[in-house]
């Protein structure tokens, strides 16, 4: 047997009833200096599934509505409680100062997605006249450069409304922006039409924002937002 | 919640964007446990080759 780790929050913060989590597992909770630990007992490695990837994030969202917890890297197996317990104790000094910047906070996903085909590369012009050489040019940007100015001005316009934000430039050919914002419990929808505004403005970039997300892309290490 | 998506290929795509987001965070976000068993390279591999899939699935929905 062995516990299959979900997120962590503070003691007292019983959140939710009895959840259910991967492969229809009871979610347990162990306590340890002051924090606790959601878990599953598993006694045969869970598989990696679309469907065990979802239980996972269920269990987190149902925990997240009320508490704030740190979500964990899913596919983290502990032997037994008393190792969860150590876990906890030994990282204790990382997780309280987390568990603070969280609280309160949604994680809203935004991905930039181009609607064309990019440049395969950049394309020299000799621009002649003015405001047509300079729209052509700029269509015909490197997909590098195109993704960090679509970072920009997405950032430009949104970091305002996020207590934090991060993002990662093209991760796949027509993704050129992954960013997450850490943003207010209750302020979504705002965020969301702000989103909407932008994306009003982009020629041939659409945006789509997903969320609330438990705050995965804020957790980690000092390179998070 | 999407936006600027016209017509009926709104939901497929944001459910598309929304498992890619899922594969991302659950398996590079959040906190890094070094449990005694962490899941083997194959299997994540083989969620990044279904993440391929999904994203050529994308680009297809964007070609047409």
């Amino acid at each position: 047997m062995s516990l299959l780790l979900y997120g962590i929050t503070t003691a007292g913060e019983d959140a939710g009833g009895e959840l259910l989590g991967v492969a229809g597992a009871a979610v347990s909770r162990i306590g340890a200096a002051g924090l606790v630990a959601l878990a599953s007992e598993h006694a045969v490695k869970p598989e990696l599934t679309e469907e065990a990837l979802w239980s996972f994030e269920r269990v987190l969202e149902s925990v997240m509505e009320a508490h704030a917890v740190l979500p964990v890297r899913f596919g983290a197996l502990l032997a037994d409680a008393g190792e969860v317990a150590r876990m906890l104790e030994l990282r204790r000094a990382e997780f309280v100062p987390k568990l603070e910047r969280v609280r309160g906070a949604v994680e809203l996903s935004v991905r930039g997605i181009w609607s064309e085909a990019p440049e395969p590369a950049e394309t020299r012009h000799a621009a002649t006249g003015a405001t047509s050489g300079t729209d052509y040019m700029r269509a015909r940007l490197a997909p590098q450069r195109r993704a960090h100015e679509l970072a920009e001005r997405v950032h430009a316009q949104l970091d305002d409304r996020a207590r934090a934000s991060t993002h990662r430039i093209l991760t796949h050919a027509s993704v050129p922006l992954s960013a997450a914002f850490l943003v207010d419990r209750g302020t979504e929808a705002e965020f969301a039409r702000a989103v909407d505004s932008l994306a009003a403005e982009l020629a041939g970039t659409e945006l789509v924002c997903t969320g609330p997300w438990p705050a995965y892309s804020f957790v980690g290490g000092p390179h998070d937002g | 919640m999407s936006t600027a998506v016209a017509g009926v290929s709104v939901e497929p795509r944001a459910r598309n964007v929304a498992l890619i987001d899922l594969l991302d965070r659950l398996l590079q976000g959040g906190v890094v446990i070094q449990g005694d068993i962490t899941l083997a390279a194959a299997d994540v591999d083989l969620v990044r080759l279904d993440l391929r899939l999904i994203v050529a699935a994308i680009d297809k929905a964007i070609g047409s």
